[in-house]
């Protein structure tokens, strides 16, 4: 029994190796590599902020929050600024516009559908 | 049976000599080096596309799983831990992909037919290929592992072309190396099954019987 699996084992393995490996088109390295030089390329990310620019805008930010912490400015009024907002009392030029539910679920659906678009891209850039 | 363990740990010794030179090209592509990926291109393309073709039965869509797959590879290639070899990470990704593709085209291919095979018919197949040509033979078995369905046909090309083990398959096609060992044995008989169809035609018209 063993012996009989063994004979049409060996068969099988001659045929198959007979049969041999087939070729893809003759500029088939071309075009992989051409693709993997793209994607290398890409993956290649220079951030838009250097780590420097980071530590220096950190630096600037705890400077000035600490110097606004230990220097006392008590008679400045953080919120003086608001108060001159309220004195100027803009009319508002579309007070008088009444829109429709429709409209505000129109835009709604818009708003969903634009915040949609990145997931998707993402999405589809993966597959 | 010296001469046997020798050749063994030289066989051995060729397979791992193998997977670390496929090691130190991954290593030179992860640094950077986009050419290294070239070379593990060069090396595997052809199995690659084999396997593709044997499981899509088309060469047009083969290459372009292949090309997809070697694309994969470089783009995953990060996640290649190294626990594998690098061929067998290559290979499942080809399987996958190939699959994928054809469930995508919902193309099931592949014929039903099984006979009993015996060791006599086995042996009249052998004997009645060597009588074609070379380029003949090699397109009658070709042609007769096309036929064969996608899984088996993959299967049998990783067992005895490629002669990887049970296990290996297992782990490349994600199934269990029962089922391994029982697709090879289906896929075995088919592909002889198939053979006496195209080959020997005058034993199969006659029900077995030689003229």
């Amino acid at each position: 029994m063993e012996e009989r699996y063994k004979k049409i084992d060996d068969i099988s393995k001659k045929l198959i190796k007979e049969a041999g490996l087939q070729q893809p088109s003759t500029d088939f390295l071309t075009n992989v590599m051409s693709v993997v030089a793209q994607k290398a390329a890409k993956k290649i990310y220079k951030p838009l902020i250097s780590k420097m620019a980071w530590v220096f805008i950190g630096l600037v930010v705890l400077l000035v929050s600490s110097v606004l912490f230990i220097v006392p400015l008590s008679h400045v009024s953080f919120f003086g600024i608001f108060d001159a907002i309220e004195k100027v009392s803009i009319h508002n030029p579309f007070s008088e516009v009444k829109v429709s539910k429709i409209t505000i679920y129109g835009l709604g659906f818009l708003g969903l559908f634009l915040v949609q678009i990145p997931f998707l891209k993402r999405h589809l850039n993966r597959t | 049976m010296k001469k046997i363990v020798t050749k063994l740990q030289h066989f051995t010794s060729y397979v791992t000599m193998s997977s670390t030179i496929d090691q130190q090209y991954v290593e030179k592509t992860l640094a950077g080096d986009t050419m290294a990926f070239g070379y593990l291109v060069e090396k595997y393309q052809d199995f690659v596309f084999t396997i593709a073709v044997r499981i899509l039965k088309s060469k047009e869509e083969a290459e372009e799983v292949a090309q997809d797959s070697f694309i994969k590879a470089f783009e995953s290639l990060s996640s290649y831990r190294g626990e594998a070899k690098f061929s067998s990470w290559l290979y499942s990704i080809v399987y996958r992909k190939a699959l994928d593709s054809l469930r995508k085209n919902k193309k099931h291919r592949g014929i039903e037919l099984i006979e009993d095979i015996t060791e006599g018919t086995v042996e009249s197949i052998d004997n009645a290929l060597q009588f074609l040509q070379d380029e003949e033979r090699k397109k009658a078995i070709r042609d007769c592992i096309g036929k064969l369905s996608e899984s088996e046909a993959a299967i049998i090309t990783f067992y005895y072309f490629e002669d990887l083990s049970v296990r290996e398959i297992s782990g490349i096609t994600e199934l269990s190396e029962e089922n391994i060992k029982v697709k090879l044995f289906r896929s075995r008989k088919k592909l002889f099954t198939l053979l006496k169809h195209s080959i020997l035609p005058e034993i199969s018209n006659t029900n077995g019987r030689a003229i």
